[in-house]
């Protein structure tokens, strides 16, 4: 056993890494980082700062935090592609320019044509009549499109003739010495170790778990502050309706069960079938609000108190507070959970182990608690296990309702703000715990049957 | 039976002990959806940051949220305004009575510190440093060291702003070892100095950025009126008053600083229904944003209305519909136009804001009335008025729809609108828009999109129609960047491609004009045109919807962010 357990938890390391690395991966394929919504915003109507300084600190952002590396130890693109378009800004001018690469195969040409457009149109930035077709050849990939917007600058700005003809001229050559299939053929180009994936996983590898985009801490202390907050609720919730379950099944699995089944089993059933979400609500409109019972305070884990209070008064403080979140995710799990357990007690009730436990003439209580649900936990541990991962998840819907600042809550600003190592944290933190709860439940297992038994071959 | 009874009394004994907790009436407690990101001074991001750092630092100048007025601050007075050739001076003297927390008084070198941590590289700066871009240089007076003079370069009417309005660090709380003394604000401006080598300013930066200075109280010492008091994230931030604080003995010139409450809290509530349950339970006195539909109930709530007053004062975030005047089948403006009168402002402004906002004819807002172009009407939701249009823009009327014959080819009429998604005010003003196209004969897609992904397709030009907001004050009228052409390009703000030489040239007049008529006149002038042109279709102007404890006046309500000023609030006897 302890062998086998060895070589699963070895086992879980490759994974974890295959998980953070694929995410890694992933989240910085996206477009525009954290930095481009904060630096380069344009919602205000005067502008604080122009464009171009906003571009050149949003540059000095990406380089400071190394987003301007490489990806990966390599990168595969088009072979009419060169290695170092991501460095060319803004970024629809980039994606401009990749569209042309890909249609004409020819770089040299395709980046001599695109200079020629912006130094035409910077000396034609006055002449209204032009605009529109400027316009086309800063979005049009199509031939018939350019050679005619080209040309038709060619013609009517005589003043810049000899900028215009270069363009036309840069143009007519881009579109005849077009080479299709590059733009299909991949390419290889090798990056070395200066890339942000190298970078991420030395410092991982040396324990630095990375910081935060948002508020600059570290993950680890945001992550443990988080999972700290929801930990008792959650723990605590769970233990309240795991015995609840327990107690309901063992009363509706009795020979006189029947009234309690018929009571609870509908309630059960009603409860299930209301949202959470609305089960919260409707349980702050009832017992947190003026216009019926105001038993509970509204939110929040506790206010600010001035003086240190005795533990007693303090701890009653925290009960209050923790009350209604505790009964809505019981609530929410009770059901469920039920319903499994009487269904896998239910079943025992008819074995042979249980006739004969009867026939000895055992009391009812003796036979449910010794022996039929000994026999039931198997299913159950598999349920319960899947609670582990949950622990460290959190509730995302009590959280945001109840306002407590949990790891459910972490994780919906972390996405909305883009703040990918703190999802780092999340992912890889609720896969670790995924993974230890499969190694518990494997432990429970034979415990609960010792019939099972692992070994490490 | 028994145990159920026991149990039961247990229960109710328990219920008995909970209880709304007590408040202290001198406290106020206001209410945010999300804890800000940092408070630190210079890395700031969000307006719940900027709410707070307003309490504990000042800048140069503030906005004095009674009388929506720009009002000196940290400075004594206005600024004294130089121009010479292509520079600019801002000439400030400080308040004598101004001091840090720790009673040394602040002075024109604390300015220049907070200068060279703006512009330094290397330290977290990024959003700031454009905005203090034109800023080139600090003279420091040689007699008084509370005067200094700021070099700018050129010239534009929000600089006066600009050069007020970041806030002052102390620079022997922030750089104790004193390592940028050495280092110029000139040289930092012209990126001369090789920073990358400068052991200094690296070592500077990399304490600077620590999280040191964005959560601990020990930095967080400013020349405000309070100080961080305690922050648990998610939960609360609370500050509390300074007992003895300068700004106390200014008597009446200096009204608008003030630091009334003894204590403020910020309570972190994400969810809108608990938000407003915990105002009717009286654990918040200000609540902010309250959704419209939940505003009309509270204006009908008359126990609600004892205790407290509802406030609708006229915002300055404006919602405009934008047209790609790029594109060939917008480039005829009478087709902007026939779509603009199918935007019915009326029915958009009932239905989507509740009727809180206001309409509008142009980008200035109807609140600012010598600028307002009050000659102009809106756009007025007419069917036949944009049939005629179309008509008169060469299209057609066939069966599915208009057809017009663009270079040679036929293109038929039809409209994409992108909005952000998650925005059910703009998706609502979308249907809305998409039914009465249909009346003209139009079909309309409308698409969702995420954030980043929809600023991407708009910088790129691929859009036909968006809906948006934007931001504004009272104080600066500057367009260029948002309207001018040289702002059109990709990834330029100037999103819907306005203007032409004639309006780059009016641009530039507004912000030269020197007397207030002048100004009036020119921006006039653009109202008309942008509304002939119909590519920046304003809709309205937003109103703010607050609720406020009745137990304070003196809550400065005002359309400009934070819309009160909680530091002034005073309990009523």
């Amino acid at each position: 056993m302890p062998g086998y357990l060895f070589k699963r938890l070895v086992l879980v390391l490759p994974m974890l890494w295959l998980i953070a690395s694929l995410f890694f991966l992933l989240s910085r394929l996206l477009p525009q980082g954290l930095g481009a919504g904060n630096i380069l915003k344009g919602d205000e109507q005067y502008s604080k700062g122009s464009k171009e300084s906003r571009e050149r600190s949003y540059r000095q952002y990406l380089h400071k935090t190394q987003q301007d590396l490489p990806l990966f130890y390599f990168s595969i693109h088009a072979r009419a592609e060169p290695d170092t378009l991501y460095r060319v800004y803004p970024e629809s001018e980039r994606l401009h320019l990749r569209r042309l690469a890909w249609k004409y195969g020819n770089w040299p040409l395709v980046s001599a044509y695109y200079s020629g457009v912006k130094q035409a149109h910077t000396l034609a930035a006055q002449q209204d009549q032009l605009q529109p077709h400027f316009e086309a050849l800063h979005t049009s990939t199509v031939a018939p499109a350019i050679l005619a917007a080209a040309s038709s600058i060619a013609e009517a700005d005589q003043e810049n003739a000899f900028q215009t003809a270069i363009l036309l001229r840069n143009a007519k050559r881009m579109v005849e010495h077009r080479q299709d299939y590059l733009g299909l053929l991949p390419t290889l180009s090798w990056n070395g170790s200066k890339n942000q994936y190298h970078n991420w996983l030395t410092e991982v590898l040396q324990g630095n778990f990375g910081t935060s985009y948002r508020d600059h801490r570290a993950v680890p202390a945001i992550l443990a502050e988080a999972i700290g907050n929801t930990f008792w609720l959650l723990i605590l919730s769970m233990a309240i309706s795991v015995v609840l379950a327990f107690e309901l099944s063992i009363l509706m699995v009795r020979q006189k069960g029947r009234k309690w089944r018929r009571l609870f089993l509908p309630v059960l059933f009603l409860t299930d079938s209301i949202p959470t979400f609305v089960l919260a609500l409707l349980l702050l409109v009832l017992l947190a609000s003026p216009a019926f019972l105001q038993l509970f305070p509204v939110y929040g884990m506790g206010y600010y108190s001035p003086a240190g209070l005795p533990w007693h008064e303090s701890l009653a403080r925290q009960v209050q507070f923790m009350a209604l979140p505790v009964l809505c995710l019981t609530l929410a799990n009770l059901p469920y959970l039920t319903n499994q357990v009487y269904r896998s007690l239910a079943t025992t009730g008819n074995e042979d182990y249980t006739r004969t436990a009867r026939a000895k003439g055992l009391s009812e209580t003796r036979i449910i608690r010794k022996h039929m649900l000994r026999n039931a936990w198997l299913p159950i541990i598999t349920l319960l296990s899947d609670f582990l991962p949950a622990l460290v998840a959190g509730a995302l819907i009590i959280e945001t309702i109840f306002a407590i600042p949990g790891v459910g809550r972490l994780l919906l600003t972390a996405v909305q703000a883009r703040d990918y190592p703190v999802m780092m944290g999340i992912v890889v933190i609720v896969a670790l715990f995924k993974m230890l709860s499969h190694l518990v439940a494997d432990a429970l297992y034979s415990l609960a049957d010792p019939r099972i038994r692992y070994t490490s071959s | 039976m028994r145990k159920i009874s026991t149990l039961l009394f247990g229960l109710l004994l328990l219920l008995s002990f909970c209880s709304q907790p007590q408040r202290v009436p001198d406290e106020v407690r206001v209410r945010f959806s999300a804890d800000p990101e940092t408070l630190n001074p210079v890395n700031y991001s969000d307006a719940g940051a900027i709410q707070i750092i307003n309490l504990l630092f000042h800048s140069l100048l503030s906005v004095d949220l009674e009388s929506d007025g720009l009002k000196p601050a940290l400075a004594a007075s206005m600024p004294q305004v130089e121009r010479k050739d292509s520079l600019t001076y801002f000439t400030y003297t400080l308040r004598k009575e101004a001091e840090w927390a720790s009673g040394a008084p602040v002075t024109a070198e604390d300015v220049a510190f907070t200068l060279k941590v703006l512009k330094a590289p290397l330290v977290n700066n990024e959003s700031i440093k454009p905005q203090v871009e034109f800023i080139q240089d600090i003279i420091l007076d040689k007699e008084d060291p509370r005067k200094f003079t700021l070099l700018c370069k050129g010239y534009a009417p929000e600089m006066e702003l600009l050069t007020g309005d970041f806030f002052i660090l102390p620079a022997y709380l922030f750089d104790p070892a004193g390592l940028l003394k050495s280092v110029s604000v000139r040289t930092l401006s012209s990126g001369s100095a090789e920073p990358d080598n400068n052991g200094r300013i690296k070592a500077f930066a990399e304490r600077f950025n620590s999280t040191e200075s964005a959560k601990s109280k020990e930095m967080l010492q400013g020349s405000g009126g309070y100080l961080l008091d305690s922050w648990v994230p998610g939960q609360y931030i609370t500050l509390k008053r300074k007992e003895s604080w300068w700004g106390k003995e200014l008597g009446n010139e200096a009204a608008h600083l003030t630091a009334n409450p003894a204590r403020i809290s910020f309570q972190i509530i994400p969810d809108n229904t608990t938000a407003l349950l915990a105002l009717k339970n009286h654990q918040l006195d200000v609540l902010e944003n309250i959704a419209v539909a939940e505003f009309r109930q509270l204006q009908q709530d008359k126990s609600f209305l004892e205790e407290y007053t509802l406030h609708t004062p006229n915002g300055y975030e404006f919602v405009y519909a934008g047209l790609n005047s790029r594109l060939p089948k917008f480039s005829d403006k009478r087709t902007r136009q026939a779509i603009a009168h199918l935007l019915d402002v009326n029915s958009l402004i009932s239905v989507v804001q509740q009727s809180q906002a206001t309409p509008t004819v142009g980008i200035v807002p109807p609140s600012v009335k010598k600028f307002y172009n009050s000659e102009l009407t809106p756009y007025k939701h007419n069917v036949q008025k944009a049939k005629q249009l179309l008509a008169a823009a060469g299209w057609k009327q066939e069966k599915d729809g208009w057809y017009k014959n663009i270079s040679g080819t036929k293109e038929k009429l039809t409209i994409d609108i992108v909005h952000r998604a998650g925005s059910t005010g703009y998706q609502n003003s979308a249907l809305i828009f998409q039914q009465s196209a249909a009346k003209a004969g139009i079909p309309v897609t409308i698409q969702a999109l995420d954030g980043s992904y929809l600023s991407q397709r708009i910088g790129s030009h691929e859009f036909d129609m968006f809906f948006r907001a934007l931001s504004g004050n009272p104080f600066a009228f500057n367009f260029k960047p948002l309207l001018h052409t040289s702002a059109a390009g990709l990834d330029g703000f100037n999103t819907t491609g306005f203007g032409n030489a004639q309006t780059d040239k009016l641009l530039d007049a507004i912000n030269a004009a020197r007397t207030d008529e002048e100004k009036a006149l020119h921006l006039k002038k653009l109202q008309q045109i942008m509304q002939e042109e119909a590519t920046l279709i304003p809709l309205y102007y937003l109103k703010e919807r607050i609720a406020i404890h009745k137990r304070f006046t003196n809550t400065k309500v005002s359309g400009l962010e934070p819309n009160y000023d909680v530091s002034a609030f005073l309990l009523k006897n």
